[in-house]
């Protein structure tokens, strides 16, 4: 492919991963010196990568347009839809890029058009716990009793009214969530982040190269 | 006057809803529109962002190849499929920090954090503190043991990694809880702003179109 | 109608009751009582402690998704420290952050009646001020505790911070007395990056679905307090004796709540039931 061979032996692929060891290792290195050249020099490469990554946008982009221009060419299923996204992706691009995102229409499609879907998407979650509370929440073992009678409580202890009814349920919520709640919770972030320096580990000692997405590579 | 805001406000909430009654094409409109703003939105944002940071200090003459060097970086991004191997550079950039800032965080806050935090003297000035302190002490523990995949917890130590099951019920419990309330938070927006504005209109219309729906299927299947 | 067919009930029904049930606290007010938890009382009064002077960093990290849930919540803290004596810096590390502080300003939706801050007597680019976006997630966050001026033009004007005498007392993040995120996500990154590299308070604005997982960071003192979800931001609006959307939606909640128990509890009964009687 394009640029793959730069120098005979060298692949871009060899380049990009040498790029993750040098760099990820010297930003976490940095973070135990007080050495102000580094320390600067630390600085300016969050900045570059903060500015790249406000670019990378335009990797989804591009993947969306493609999907769905292919769809709505093809009159594939969902065509019409594809072509609404194309429409409700692209206007509203063109308009921010070159009129900023104060731009009136801009705004008046953010405010009145993106915002009830947006947020009505995920109040649907809200009915779905409701139809899960009452079909599906079943004590059948021990394990699922002590979810269900902790969700009761919570749930109990989250409607401020049930207070005045008697305040030991906003007192056995509290103690679930400072206590139980914390307990578990601690044990599963002690747990992910041992998982988390490995899995960084493995990134940057080349070992995990999912990153670089070459399997689509390979096969386009 | 009837206002085009809230009638706007009631057809994109009503129409994302309707996927309650069943899946329909104004929901896939809804939802497709919904996926295509926001992607639009994002690039929009993130070139401001970058336009920011890496172009304002050009313009002050200062940076003058850092800036460009950062531009033509993020312009191979969006040869991501011609130039196929150029865009793993900015790639590898943006992972390569990424990772080291979250291998760090990792080790710090996350590991040494709780740690200290899990150990604290179990015996303090009343009852219940010291069984607090000894419980949350124990939980971790018990929790963090099952998830040792290294071998299989056989045998009297297996009470381990099952109390450490049981806290994460209780967990699971909190947090089905508390999800629950922040949707019905979010639900409970929208149902306001329905009753409450001029959105309501949309109400008997789309009450309308599952009347319809109802009656259409059903006369389908007398058929 | 039998247990059996009442278990189960078609969803669409259970649906329908939720909507009737919670649409009438909307058309009659029940005015039901609402009491600050302990955790909301931590972060007001730590900000109400804060000396005269000091640097506060409200991030924008929320989304149109949680609706009113995180609105709420950014209006309330924006309204308390534009009352204080304090150096409100305005920075949106997420991508919807900067229409969501515009929308807070001028009244929406998703966070009530719009705020003044001629009313608190504030002057942008003195007291309080916007620094814009910044993208990049855990990179941002590291990014803006090095160096508060990373935008080098302000959010609202696109003049360079350099021209608004507010930004003198907030170069980088040891200038800051408080940090205060209302966010989505992106907690553990700010407390690896704020707190663990330089101990910076924080205080958070959290949904629901993210609050539990928050709890173990307060017990050991890496977070100062924490705003859960639509209950917090109610309880912060009476604090600061300003009840606002987040007030009148807690009648709705309560009721939704309420109904979520209840289905609990009637579909085990109706479960253990038909068990019984089918072992019968």
């Amino acid at each position: 492919m394009i640029g793959d061979e730069i120098v005979p032996e060298l692949r871009m692929r060899d380049i990009a991963l040498l790029i993750t060891f040098t760099l990820g290792f010297f930003m976490v290195f940095e973070y135990f010196l007080v050495w102000p050249e580094v320390n600067s020099a630390a600085t300016n490469f969050t900045r570059v990568c903060t500015a790249l990554a406000g670019l990378s946008a335009i990797v989804g982009v591009g993947n969306l347009t493609r999907t769905h221009s292919k769809n709505v060419i093809r009159r594939g299923s969902n065509w019409i839809p594809s072509m609404l996204l194309l429409i409700s992706l692209w206007i509203p691009l063109i308009i921010g890029l070159f009129l900023t995102r104060k731009d009136p229409t801009y705004v008046y499609l953010y405010n009145n058009l993106y915002t009830p879907v947006s947020q009505a998407f995920f109040a649907l979650l809200g009915f779905y716990i409701l139809s899960g509370a009452f079909r599906t929440f079943r004590a059948k073992s021990t394990d699922s009793i002590f979810l269900l009678i902790t969700a009761a409580l919570v749930f109990m202890g989250n409607s401020p009214v049930t207070g005045s009814i008697w305040p030991g349920f906003q007192a056995i919520k509290v103690w679930i969530m400072d206590n139980a709640n914390s307990a578990g919770y601690r044990g599963v972030i002690m747990g992910v982040a041992i998982g988390t320096i490995v899995t960084s580990l493995r990134i940057l000692i080349g070992r995990e190269t999912g990153y670089l997405a070459e399997r689509r590579a390979r096969a386009e | 006057m009837v206002s085009v805001v809230y009638i706007l406000y009631g057809i994109g909430a009503l129409a994302i809803w309707s996927l309650l009654y069943r899946e329909n094409i104004f929901y896939r409109c809804a939802e497709y529109f919904y996926v295509g703003f926001y992607g639009a939105h994002l690039l929009v944002l993130g070139w401001e962002s970058a336009l920011s940071i890496a172009w304002t200090p050009v313009t002050r003459g200062e940076y003058l190849w850092g800036g460009i060097f950062i531009l033509a970086l993020g312009f191979i991004l969006f040869f991501y499929s011609k130039t196929r191997a150029f865009y793993m550079i900015p790639i590898s950039l943006i992972v390569a920090l990424g990772t080291a800032l979250g291998m760090r965080g990792a080790i710090h806050a996350q590991l040494l954090g709780q740690i200290g935090g899990s150990m604290s003297s179990l015996i303090k000035a009343t009852f219940m503190d010291s069984f607090n302190t000894t419980l949350i002490t124990v939980g971790s523990f018990c929790t963090l043991s099952y998830f040792i995949f290294t071998r299989q917890i056989k045998g009297p130590i297996y009470v381990i990694p099952r109390i450490g099951r049981i806290f994460i019920m209780v967990t699971v419990g909190a947090a089905y809880a508390n999800t629950g309330t922040g949707r019905l938070a979010n639900y409970s927006g929208i149902l306001l702003n329905l009753w409450q504005t001029d959105a309501v209109y949309i109400i008997p219309v789309a009450l309308a179109f599952i009347l319809f729906d109802i009656i259409w299927r059903k006369t389908k299947k007398n058929i | 109608m039998s247990l059996k067919k009442i278990s189960g009930l078609d969803a669409r029904y259970l649906y329908l009751i939720l909507l009737i049930l919670s649409s009438i606290p909307i058309l009659m007010p029940l005015g039901l009582p609402l009491a600050p938890s302990a955790l909301t009382r931590s972060a007001y009064d730590f900000i109400e402690n804060l000396p005269p002077g000091s640097v506060v960093i409200l991030d924008a990290q929320h989304s149109t998704g949680y609706g009113p849930e995180l609105g709420t919540q950014f209006a309330a803290l924006m309204k308390h420290l534009l009352s204080r004596p304090l150096k409100v810096v305005i920075v949106a590390l997420g991508a919807e952050g900067p229409m969501l502080v515009d929308m807070t300003f001028k009244g929406s939706t998703l966070s009530g009646s719009p705020i003044n801050p001629d009313a608190y007597g504030k002057v942008y680019g003195e007291d309080y001020i916007f620094v814009g976006y910044i993208a990049g997630g855990e990179t941002a966050i590291a990014a803006f505790a090095r160096n508060s001026w990373i935008t080098e033009v302000d959010g609202e004007q696109k003049k360079p911070l350099s021209e608004f005498p507010i930004m003198e007392y907030c170069k980088t993040v040891d200038d800051w007395s408080l940090a205060i995120s209302v966010s989505g996500g992106n907690f553990e990154q700010m407390v690896a990056q704020w707190y663990s590299a330089y101990g910076t308070p924080i205080i958070f604005g959290a949904p629901g679905v993210s609050a539990p997982r928050l709890y173990p960071y307060i017990g050991a003192g890496q977070v100062v307090a924490m705003l859960v979800s639509l209950t917090g931001a109610a309880e912060y609006e009476l604090l600061i004796r300003k009840p606002g959307l987040a007030a009148s939606l807690m009648d709705v909640l309560n009721l939704a709540q309420l109904l979520i128990v209840a289905s609990i509890v009637i579909g085990n009964i109706i479960y253990f039931a038909t068990r019984q009687g089918g072992r019968a």
